[in-house]
Parts: C-alpha cells; structure tokens; sequence
C-alpha cells in the first residue's frame, strides 16, 4: 500500500487541459520532486492535491484511504478536513501581514484548539440520559453554579491548550533558525526568513505529506541557501514531501524519486539517478540539456 | 455678552443633534456597507444584479431627495399619518423626522461605504485565502482573522475623505426641519441679525473634522507596524 497515491488526474481550465491523466505514488519518508519546464502543469498537479483546484476527474489516496475522489460531491467540511494530510509552502510566502512570525506558526493551531474546545462544550452541554429521567429539575442556583464551575475549568483548560500551542510553534521556529525573529512582522523580515515561517507554519499542523511549489524562485540568489538548507533538515521517515522545484542540483540530491512533466503527462518517472544520469525520453534530454547550457 | 452665550448654547444643541446623526449613521452604515458588499459580490448573479441596482439607484439621486422620499413613505405607501406614528411610538415629531433623517442617511452612506469595502476586499491576493485554505480554515475564519485587518487597512484613506464629508451632509437633515448645527446657526442669524453665528457654525464643523483627521492619522500610524501586499 503507498502512502499517497494519485490516480489518473485531469484538469482542464476553459479550454485548455493542463493535466492530461496524471498517474504517481509515493511510500512513507519519500522525497519526490516535481520537474518539468514551466507550463507543464507542476503547479497544477500541487494545487489539485490541496484542492485549491478540483480535479476534473481522478482520484487521490492517502494510506489506502480515497480522500478525494472527482465523481463525488464534497462538502466544504470534509474537503477541509481531507486537505489536512497535506501542506503546502507556496512560492510566494502568503503570510498573515498582520500577524507576527509566532502568531503566523500559531493561529491555525489556536484555531483547531478552539473548535475542538467548542465541540466538546456542545457535547458536555447536551443533557445526558441521567438527567433526562431525573424527575424534579435542578434549583436554579445549582444550574448557575454549575455553569460557572464549567465556564472555569474550560478557561483552564483553554489556556493549557493555548500555552501548549504557543511552546510548539516556538520549537518550530527554533527548528527553522527563527529563534531570534518569532516577534518580528513579515514586512521586517528577508525573503528567505519569511520562506522560513512558512515552511514553520505548514509544519506546525504536522501534515503527513508535505509539498512545497518553487519554494526558492521568488527568491534573491543568494537567500535560496537557508531554505533549501532548512527543506533538506526536514526529509523524515515520518512524512513524504513532494517538491515543485527548478533547482535542480538539489532536486537531484534531496529526492528519492523525481517526477519529470511535460504537457500535461508525467514524461519519465523514476529515482533522481535514473532521471538526471539517465535520461530516456527525448524532451528529458532536451530539458536537461537546456537547464544546463543556461545556468 | 448675554446674547453671545444664549447663541452659544442654540449652536451647542444643534451640534449635539449633528453629532447623534453623524454617530447613529456610522453604527448603521458600516456594518450596513459590509453587507452589501457581500451582495454586491455574490456569486449568486440576481443578488448580485439587485444589490448592484439598489446602490446604483441611491448613488445616483441626491441625499436630500432620498430624505424627503423617506419621511412620505409612511403616508404614501403605508397610509400612515405622521402624528399616529408618534402617538404610537409616544415619541415627538422632532424624533420622528430626526429618525427619518438617519434612515435616509444610513442606506446613503451604506451604499458608499458598501463600494469602498468591496474594493477593499478585492484587493487583497488571492493567495492570502488559498493560505488560509491550507490550514484548515473555514470562510469565515479567513476572513475575519486574515482578511478582515489587511481590508481596513487598505480602506482607511478613502473612509475617511467619506466619513468627512459625512460631517458636512448632515446639514442635509433641515429639509425635514431638524434643528441641527445649521440650521441652529440659521435661526439665530434671523433672530439676533448679525452674521457671527455661521462663522461659529463653520468653526464646529472644521474643528471636528480637525480631531477625526487627527483621530485617522493615530489609526493609521497604529496599522504601520505591517504592510498589506
């Protein structure tokens, strides 16, 4: 059983048919990496596998689970749910400007805590089978005080959560080397930190498959180092990432297998050695030989 | 001396009416404007088409119009005679008219703050919801813990310039013969004839348009600590 599996995914905008049955998957610990010259549909295929974008059809796997499927028709709540699996670092940063690096890592997670607090408060508040056959009603003072007794301990133990999610998104930025910037803005903050904070905050909801779309190409040259540095610190046997990426001298070492796009199919699919010592198909050997005439 | 504290204490009341209706049509219209946004992008097309009609219609015929058609619709429409309305509310005829007055003035200035939020919502990329998305938030919560601070941000400037004009509009309210900061001034011209009571009028005005500049300035020096994309 593969850990993410993806099943002949199309998608069309209008007219134009980006992905033209996209077929891959990917065991547990794995790197992937996404290549293929721009236009091909590696952006797409990320965004199809977040559902920012639907596939027309097709469906997608996760640990043997079919949480997506293009005939059905899904809820907003189970879409969001289901995206959980993954993450996503966008090219383009996309942090909350208004919030400081910790408060970005933080507020997905303050937001899960509250609506598992919420939910568990709507349980405790439904009135169990006990009360239902008790004959005479509590007194009206008891109820008060009952629900002061509980509007307490929740504030505790909303705190403790809150506490709880404030420590975590702290060693995730340590783990970033932001240990120094958790109280800075975006605004104040280099390109490559704020790439940083993202992959910190896509990290902090601890997605089982992690993908990053060019996470280096709006970056200055010379900032692409820490990210590129902080992406390879965190190739773990507990989680698959899937990399968009042109930066192929690291696609060739980071990744366990590479993915190489061309109009919409996968061209050529196999281990970063086979992919760039080996190429088969010919547009491999032209793009790889245009990659390296360019740089 | 005498005369100048009685006309004084005319202009104060005025300026107290002038200040209720510049508050009630803020408290009404903001929030107002913010739903009528949402309409006005729905994705739901007649909604879209009526609400984009109904702020075409109200930006497109004077406040003072829109005034006078709100204080006959009760006769007009509803066969309600003004002096039974008061009776049954147990209110004056004063508070009568200034209610109608802050009726028309909601849904006009509504409408504009309605233009001014929409812009600002669609100004704000795309990629701050798809972020927001990926997280695992809901709608609501992109928008009103993401979205929400980086449109006010965004609006400031052009809020402002409306809720300043706002200021001067009021003036609109004596066509159903409120007593407001104007029209005070007015009657004391006639009463005393001397000129001086509309140069005290001008100053209120120009002294509280002075503080709600100062006031937008401290906001919008309190909002720099981010830049919105």
């Amino acid at each position: 059983m593969s850990f993410l599996e993806v099943k002949n995914l199309h998608k069309s905008f209008g007219s134009t048919q980006v992905l033209k049955g996209i077929d891959f998957s990917l065991q547990k610990g794995e790197v992937v990496s996404i290549i293929g010259s721009s236009g091909s549909g590696k952006t797409t295929l990320l965004r199809c596998l977040n559902f920012l974008e639907l596939a027309d059809t097709g469906s997608v796997w996760v640990k043997g689970e079919e949480i997506f499927n293009a005939q059905k028709k899904y809820a907003d709540r189970e879409l969001r749910k289901n995206r959980l699996h993954f993450g996503l670092v966008f090219q383009g940063f996309n942090l909350f400007p208004q919030y400081t690096a910790l408060k970005n890592v933080r507020l997905p997670l303050d937001m899960q805590t509250k609506e598992r607090l919420a939910r568990i408060r709507k349980e405790l508040s439904k009135p169990s089978a006990e009360d239902k056959g008790m004959s005479s009603k509590p007194s009206v003072s008891a109820r008060i005080n009952a629900w002061i007794e509980g509007k307490k301990t929740f504030a505790e133990k909303k705190k403790q959560a809150m506490d709880e999610n404030a420590v975590k998104a702290e060693r995730i930025l340590r783990d970033v080397g932001l240990g120094e910037k958790m109280n800075n803005y975006p605004c104040e903050l280099s390109g490559g930190q704020c790439q940083r904070v993202a992959i910190a905050r896509a990290l902090a909801l601890e997605p089982e498959i992690l993908c990053f779309d060019e996470p280096t190409s709006a970056l200055d040259p010379e900032l692409t180092g820490e990210v590129l540095r902080v992406i390879r610190s965190l190739k773990s046997p507990d989680r698959a990432m899937v990399i968009v990426t042109h930066e192929m001298q690291f696609a060739a070492e980071i990744s366990d297998k590479v993915v190489f796009m061309a109009d919409g199919v996968i061209e050529e699919f196999g281990t970063s050695q086979q992919i760039f010592c080996s190429p088969q198909s010919e547009k491999l050997k032209t793009f790889l030989r245009n990659y390296a005439e360019n740089r | 001396m005498d005369k100048f504290v009685r006309i004084l204490q005319e202009l104060a009341a005025g300026f107290g009416t002038t200040v209720l209706l510049f508050v009630v049509t803020l408290v009404i219209a903001l929030p107002l404007g913010l739903i009528i946004s949402f309409g006005s992008m729905s994705r739901f097309k007649p909604l879209k088409y009526l609400v984009k009609g109904i702020i075409w219609v109200v930006r497109g015929t004077p406040l003072m119009l829109q005034i006078l058609l709100v204080s006959f619709l009760p006769q007009f429409v509803f066969r309600v005679m003004n002096k039974d309305l008061t009776a049954f509310f147990g209110i004056s005829m004063n508070t009568l008219m200034f209610i109608f007055v802050a009726v028309a003035f909601s849904i006009n200035y509504a409408c504009y703050f309605s233009e001014i939020f929409r812009a600002g919502i669609e100004a704000i990329p795309r990629g701050q919801y798809e972020a927001g998305q990926v997280l695992g938030m809901r709608k609501g919560q992109i928008f009103f813990s993401v979205v929400l601070m980086q449109v006010v941000k965004r609006i400031i400037p052009p809020m402002s310039n409306e809720i300043i004009t706002l200021v001067k509009d009021t003036a609109l309210a004596q066509v159903l013969g409120v007593i407001d900061l104007l029209n005070a001034a007015n009657h004391a011209v006639n009463e005393y004839v001397i000129l001086t009571p509309l140069l005290y009028a001008a100053l209120f005005y120009l002294v509280f348009n002075g503080l709600l500049t100062i006031l937008f300035s401290v906001v919008e020096k309190k909002l720099s600590y981010y830049k919105v994309q």
